[in-house]
């Protein structure tokens, strides 16, 4: 469990729009809390996620491949968290976590800390169900969660109130 | 008008009178703090086999009033009974406001709407963030 004593605000990214659009907000947020972002990007082997053979991947099993896959993780964390951070003086920390998203994000997070997460992943389409990681953490996380929309979703909905409230401040 | 432009925060509670309604709120009073951010909490009600829709709206404010009547400082909390299936009634809400706070409903629990899970459906299918708050440990 984290460290409860200063409550924090975690967010689940892989590179996806969803990701993206939760980070943002989650440094917005911290923000107006002054507090700090930690960002947490997981990663299994293949075979973890159902690809028996590895080999058929192109890859070799071994250690040297989880190496690797842990490697690419993290550059592409660091990467995020680099682009994330420009612009703004909240703290962005990241750590690359071997697991199913999911329970990295649970492992991560401690009950006073915020998670966000975006609605759902990669590989999800319009009006899919919720993402599975983000399904399973609402489900189970001892903190609240906030799950963000994905910005076509509000797109799709036309005018935007955020349009209506700058016309009428006008 | 947005929650991170700056300008102010518009939060909307839903509230069924549940452990985890109520943790909803409090959490949605300290996520406010010391701004003069609106807070709008919503109940939800349809009218049992043997009662009239007003006497469920009434039974609803009431429930509602309750709640805002254990709060600090309920000043700039209002409170809204609306017609229908919880889900709808929220994400209706979720349109016109910033930030939609919802209690988790452990198992033992059966609220369930139509659409499924309350917050499943909120999370999902709303058009502002989400905040799903655990019932209390």
């Amino acid at each position: 469990m984290a460290d409860e004593q200063i409550p924090r605000i975690v967010v689940g990214i892989d590179g996806s729009a969803g990701s993206m659009a939760a980070l943002d907000w989650a440094v917005q947020e911290a923000q107006l809390r002054a507090t700090t972002v930690h960002t947490v990007m997981a990663w299994q082997h293949p075979s973890a996620y159902g690809a028996s053979n590895a080999f058929g991947l192109g890859m070799d099993p071994s250690f040297g491949t989880q190496q690797a896959l842990a490697s690419v993780a993290e550059t592409k964390a660091s990467q995020l968290v680099d682009e994330a951070s420009q612009g703004h003086e909240v703290p962005i920390s990241w750590e690359a976590i071997e697991g199913h998203p999911a329970l990295a994000l649970l492992s991560a997070v401690g009950d006073s800390d915020l998670l966000v997460v975006g609605s759902r992943g990669h590989g999800g389409f319009v009006g899919a169900l919720l993402g599975s990681v983000s399904q399973h953490v609402v489900t189970h996380a001892h903190c609240p969660v906030v799950v963000i929309p994905g910005r076509e979703r509000i797109k799709s909905h036309g005018k935007k109130k955020s349009d209506e409230a700058e016309a009428g401040e006008r | 008008m947005d929650r991170h432009s700056g300008k102010g925060i518009d939060i909307t509670v839903g509230f069924d009178g549940s452990a985890a309604s109520r943790q909803a709120l409090s959490w949605a009073v300290d996520c406010a703090g010391d701004s003069s951010s609106p807070i709008h909490v919503v109940g939800a009600f349809s009218a049992e086999a043997d009662e009239s829709e007003e006497t469920a709206r009434s039974r609803t404010e009431a429930m509602l009033d309750d709640a805002l009547a254990e709060l600090e400082n309920p000043d700039r909390i209002d409170r809204v009974a609306h017609h229908g299936d919880p889900v709808e009634v929220l994400l209706r809400c979720s349109s016109s406001t910033d930030l939609l706070v919802m209690g988790r409903h452990g198992t033992s629990q059966l609220i369930h709407s139509s659409m499924g899970s309350v917050g499943d459906a909120c999370a999902r299918l709303a058009e502002c963030p989400v905040v799903i708050v655990p019932p209390p440990r």
